[in-house]
């Protein structure tokens, strides 16, 4: 088994990349994995970018994602019967935090001179059922059944992790201009873990407009968004990305397309990580922002 | 130039709800695959990604030339 913690991959095929570090929860992923047969034993298809087994979350705010967590199993033939896979994270006290492989079954039959991995990954971020204090985490790994493999563990430390306590959830789904910095309270909540985060979005700085518009916010023609300072200052939002469904979960691949007649609406959105904006394009497209970083990119 | 509207969550499932036709994926945090290679070539002659909740498995990758594949025929395409 291979273990790889890294804050984001790229497909050695197609290129196609995505960032977890610093980035808003449970973005939508693109597909990561093509039918072009580019693999290599212990890494599969995935070049790891910031691989690390230790991380400073100087900076973050809760409701962000930090790293990815990838397991590769390996069998050399001849196997053959039903293997179960196992990989978790763990906390700093070394309880099962999340499963990303619970007794996954793996039906085998691999004649001699052949060889067989099987690749999962997960998300870890900032938040107080994922990480929440400084300390040495985990991910742990093994199989049981045909070809089985003893437990694996990797400690994963983090540190300067940012207070993960949240605000009630009276404060959910607001949006303001505080400062020179566009502001809101997310979505993020459920029996889970009621309340919300506040997030700031910092832009960059397009010129001076006048006090008199300070705290007004719009679209450009680019689908960016715009917000005017308290310094009077207009200052562009530094990415968005129009939404397609994940395809972490292998779900549809489509984008949400109401019209461009309800473009410029704009709310604190509830699909996906819910620690994001989500507006309506020019083009009538749905489209996503936030604080923290772009995604579909190295980091 | 468009001035945001701030809408309400009502007023979000009212745009969104008539294109919802699909489920669209939560964020889940889980995705994984498989594949199978030959030692003696050195190359990949499967690779398998399985849906994470049917278990429903799809081929992305078969080398029909490769021994252990030679019984099998792929499936013709439809046009």
């Amino acid at each position: 088994m291979r273990h790889h913690v890294a804050k984001g991959v790229e497909n050695l095929n197609d290129g196609a990349s995505m960032t977890w570090w610093r980035t808003p929860f449970n973005m939508p992923i693109p597909y990561l994995w093509t039918n072009l047969p580019t693999w290599i034993e212990g890494d599969g298809p995935l070049d790891y970018y910031g691989e690390a087994t230790s991380f400073n979350l100087g900076g973050f705010e809760p409701g962000w994602e930090i790293c990815v967590f990838f397991c590769v199993w390996h069998w050399d033939g001849p196997v053959s019967g039903d293997a179960y896979l196992y990989s978790r994270w763990r906390n700093e006290i070394g309880s099962t935090m999340f499963w990303c492989r619970n007794a996954w079954k793996e039906s085998l039959n691999i004649p001699a001179d052949y060889w067989h991995e099987c690749i999962h990954g997960c998300n870890q971020g900032v938040a107080g059922w994922e990480v929440h204090n400084d300390g040495n985490y985990s991910v742990q790994s093994w199989s049981t059944g045909a070809g089985a493999m003893s437990t694996k563990t990797t400690t994963i430390s983090f540190s300067d992790v940012p207070d993960t306590s949240v605000l009630s959830t009276d404060h959910q789904g607001k949006i303001w201009v505080e400062g020179n910095n566009l502001c809101y309270t997310d979505s993020k909540g459920g029996s889970e873990k009621p309340g919300c985060w506040k997030h700031t979005m910092t832009g960059d700085n397009q010129g001076y407009v006048g006090t008199a518009k300070a705290g007004s916010i719009w679209m450009d023609t680019g689908n960016y968004l715009h917000w005017i300072g308290k310094n009077g200052y207009d200052y562009k939002a530094r990415w968005w990305l129009q939404q397609i469904a994940s395809t972490w979960t292998n779900g549809p691949t489509g984008s949400f397309y109401v019209g461009p007649a309800h473009a410029g609406k704009i709310w604190v959105d509830s699909e996906f990580g819910q620690t994001h904006i989500g507006y309506i394009g020019n083009e009538g497209y749905k489209l996503l922002t936030g604080s923290g970083e772009y995604y579909w990119e190295a980091p | 130039m468009i001035r945001a509207k701030i809408i309400t969550k009502a007023e979000i499932y009212g745009i969104l709800r008539s294109n919802l036709k699909r489920e669209f994926g939560k964020g889940s945090c889980i995705q994984g695959m498989t594949v199978t290679g030959n030692k003696k070539t050195g190359k990949i002659v499967e690779v398998i990604q399985t849906d994470q909740k049917t278990h429903k498995e799809t081929i992305l990758y078969r080398d029909y030339n490769d021994k252990l594949f030679k019984h099998l025929k792929p499936k013709e395409k439809k046009e």
